[in-house]
């Protein structure tokens, strides 16, 4: 775990240490701050729901280019055979890179509390549905992250990584939304398999046990399709 | 030879990975559906909210363990229909499944698809459930699918239904006081009077509607003869002229029994008919209310800086412009008392033309809700209620204070007459009066329209039939009503606070990570040397 921890650190280093970081950094916080203020008094309600409800598409934008460049640039400069020489697994480096963009949506979101935070001077929200939507973003971040870092694993270029996992994630947002144009069926199916229902169930206030684990089961699954896709270039 | 065996070696190393990771990737698809499958039968959840709005409440579990014959709900749902019935489908079920915990032993409840059974289908045309009908996209044909999403409640000999579930939303509210009522006495009977200006039954069409399914609302005349012993509570919706004593007289001994009697009083009704216009009540109108009850309805109509906005149509030639203002004299009512189990929960309430209230002994009479303290009285008749009028210049040199708009009287009270009034008809050798009581339930409120159609709605409706239930003695389901539906409004703050704050939350933190940033490079750029 130590080398996970490290690896993670390095990440994050390189991220607060770059105009990268900063720039995407600025850019959600302009973003967030526009979607949250600019009806808030139009509305007149002490509540966050339309904040939360356009994030789904706004971390689409975002964390793929945050996860760009961690997979991709070491494949690119060459330090992914580097790495490969240390006595660190594949799933070691996967974790430390994925644990890296958390904690830096995990600041991001920090940083956003300043929003429930200046409702709560402003009004009476509901303090626990607005915590639960904070963790549906989190989760929701989380399996994000996992699928972009997955993107990030099968291109030696991070501009090609981002429009892997943009796209990705917008396929699936497509789906979601196209979900009411298929049969019962089938919608039945996109409801267990996409990310935005459990999403939009936490966003009631209300956290269930088997959205939790989506979200988290969504995740490995994605870090584990990682670990194999770096596994690949090995018997390649 | 030699140089063939690390070739075949390398070979099976790249076969060793190649199986391990294929393996790995397995296992973990295996365990993670089967763990998500594991989380989905478990059904564990966590309500959040701050009322544990989706949580079975207090009240239902009350109403649950009153009853003492068994109840068997039946849920009928079509299988295969698109979402979000699908999803409410499982909420129902979830739902059924909390009110059988709360009473194992007297609830019970199946969940039946009427699409396998034609049978089943033939029973709920009887009852009188509608199907359904619900858009489906099938082999790129858009269809009407029909299905049922109906509640059957059994209890002894009765039969409730639900005949549509549509949403989430209520569905607590509407099972358990269908339970109640039929595990109860029924619907109580509400009296509403139309004389003396009254709005009578026939004008309140949106009030009938609201409350047509709890209570059976009926006319009624104690100007002319007693109240009906069946009728629990009266409402009496803004009076434009003196009642008679007869009438005062039976009002009064239907409280002393303990009944309820909701007010609403004022000193000028709005005609909407006409537009913006209020027409003003005869000035003795309510002199009966100080005298019988202890309440006094003050002059002038409230006017508050905190108030609801309005949509309002202009004819200007030949074109028609609309505008949504903030309506002064519809304040926005805040101030609730959350003490009272009417208001308990509610956070905005819009009371029309309201009057200004006041109280003969304070000790004696409960506040239910205050207009906010930059309110004050406008003096009249006549008023001026002019929409488009200026806001700031209605209030340039008036005091504001925050106006009492509703009251409460409650406990012990004695009645306002020692003997029936003269040519009443009553021989008091044979029905004694009543003189005094342990149980009053009067609630006065300064809005004499709050109850026509224009204005019930939003927590309004919510707000009226809790004070129909707490007039009724009927109170068990009144927070089941008002959790989870009601407003979180923000505070009324001036346009520069509000565009500080949108600066704030736009460049605020943006600037604050610019400078962490601009900070972090420029103590990295100084060698440690020199700092």
């Amino acid at each position: 775990m130590r080398a996970v921890w490290i690896l993670c650190g390095k990440e994050l280093r390189v991220t607060l240490d770059t105009a990268q970081g900063a720039v995407v950094a600025v850019a959600f916080l302009l973003a967030t701050g526009f979607f949250f203020g600019s009806n808030l008094f139009l509305i007149g309600q002490a509540e966050m729901r339309g904040f939360f409800s356009v994030m789904p598409l706004l971390l689409m934008f975002f964390i793929p280019a945050m996860a760009m460049r961690q997979l991709a640039d070491e494949l690119n400069q060459g330090t992914f055979e580097l790495l490969a020489t240390m006595p660190i697994s594949t799933w070691q480096l996967v974790m430390g890179k994925y644990l890296a963009i958390l904690l830096q949506l995990l600041m991001l979101f920090a940083l956003t509390l300043l929003y429930p935070a200046s409702l709560a001077l402003l009004g009476n929200p509901d303090g626990g549905a607005i915590a639960a939507g904070f963790l549906a973003l989190m989760l929701l971040a989380s399996a994000y992250s996992a699928v972009c870092l997955y993107a990030s694993a099968l291109t030696r270029h991070a501009i090609i990584a981002y429009i892997i996992g943009f796209s990705l994630l917008f396929a699936m947002f497509l789906l979601n939304k196209m979900a009411a144009t298929l049969p019962p069926a089938t919608q039945d199916w996109l409801t267990i398999l996409l990310p935005f229902p459990p999403f939009n169930a936490l966003l009631r206030g209300v956290i269930g046990l088997e959205q939790v684990v989506y979200f988290v089961s969504f995740s490995i699954f994605f870090l584990a399709l990682t670990c194999f896709q770096l596994e690949r270039r090995r018997w390649r | 030879m030699n140089a063939a065996k690390p070739d075949r070696d390398l070979f099976d190393g790249r076969k060793v990975i190649r199986r391990r990771a294929w393996l790995m990737l397995s296992l973990v698809l295996i365990a993670t559906v089967a763990v998500y499958a594991a989380a989905w039968t478990a059904h564990l959840r966590w309500d959040w909210t701050e009322n544990q709005i989706y949580s079975l409440s207090h009240s239902t579990r009350s109403v649950l363990k009153q009853i003492k014959d068994p109840v068997h709900i039946r849920a009928y749902i079509t299988r295969g229909l698109p979402q979000p019935y699908g999803s409410l489908r499982r909420f129902i079920g979830d739902m059924l499944a909390s009110y059988h915990d709360a009473a194992p032993n007297t609830v019970s409840y199946q969940i039946l698809d009427p699409s396998s059974d034609p049978n089943v289908a033939a029973s709920l045309a009887a009852m009188n459930i509608p199907r359904v009908q619900v858009q489906s996209i099938e082999d790129d044909q858009a269809r009407i699918k029909q299905g049922y999403m109906a509640i059957v409640v059994d209890y002894l000999d009765k039969k409730v239904t639900i005949p549509v579930v549509q949403s989430e939303t209520g569905f607590e509210y509407n099972l358990t006081s269908k339970i109640k009522r039929i595990t109860g006495n029924g619907r109580a009977t509400i009296g509403v009077v139309g004389a003396f200006g009254a709005s009578g039954l026939d004008q309140l069409r949106r009030l009938r509607e609201l409350a047509g399914d709890d209570y059976q609302l009926t006319a009624i005349h104690p100007e002319k003869r007693p109240i009906d012993k069946r009728i629990t509570a009266v409402v009496i919706a803004g009076m434009r002229k003196p009642p008679s004593p007869q009438f005062r007289y039976r009002l009064d001994q239907f409280r002393m029994q303990g009944k309820g009697i909701l007010v609403l009083a004022g000193n000028a009704v709005p005609q909407l008919q006409v537009g913006f216009e209020v027409q003003p009540v005869d000035p003795y109108t309510n002199d009966w209310l100080t005298s019988d009850l202890g309440v006094v309805v003050k002059p002038g109509l409230v006017l508050d800086r905190d108030a609801s906005r309005v949509v309002v149509n202009r004819r200007q030639g030949r074109f028609m412009f609309r505008s949504v203002v903030d309506y002064p004299f519809m304040p926005a009512v805040r101030d609730l008392n959350e003490q009272q189990v009417v208001t308990r929960g509610l956070k905005l309430l819009a009371m029309p033309f309201v009057s200004p209230l006041g109280c003969v002994d304070d000790n004696k009479c409960t506040t239910l809700m205050r207009s906010s303290a930059q309110s004050a009285a406008q003096n009249g008749p006549p008023f001026d209620v002019n929409p488009m009028r200026d806001i700031a210049s209605r209030f340039a040199g008036i005091q504001q204070s925050a106006q009492l708009l509703g009251v409460v009287l409650s406990g012990a009270a004695k009645s306002a007459f020692s003997a029936p009034p003269v040519g009443i008809g009553i021989d008091t050798a044979k029905s004694k009066p009543i003189t005094q009581t342990d149980n009053q339930r009067v609630m006065v409120l300064g809005a004499p329209a709050l109850l026509d159609d224009d204005f019930l709605d939003g927590d309004n409706t919510l707000f009226v039939l809790n004070a129909l239930d707490w007039l009724s003695g009927n109170s068990d389901l009144i927070d089941l009503r008002s959790r989870g539906v009601s407003e979180r409004p923000l505070d009324k703050i001036d346009s520069q606070a509000r565009a500080m704050w949108k600066g704030i939350w736009m460049f605020g933190l943006p600037l604050l990570v610019t400078l962490l940033a601009l900070w972090r490079w420029r103590r990295r750029a100084v060698p440690p040397v020199a700092r």
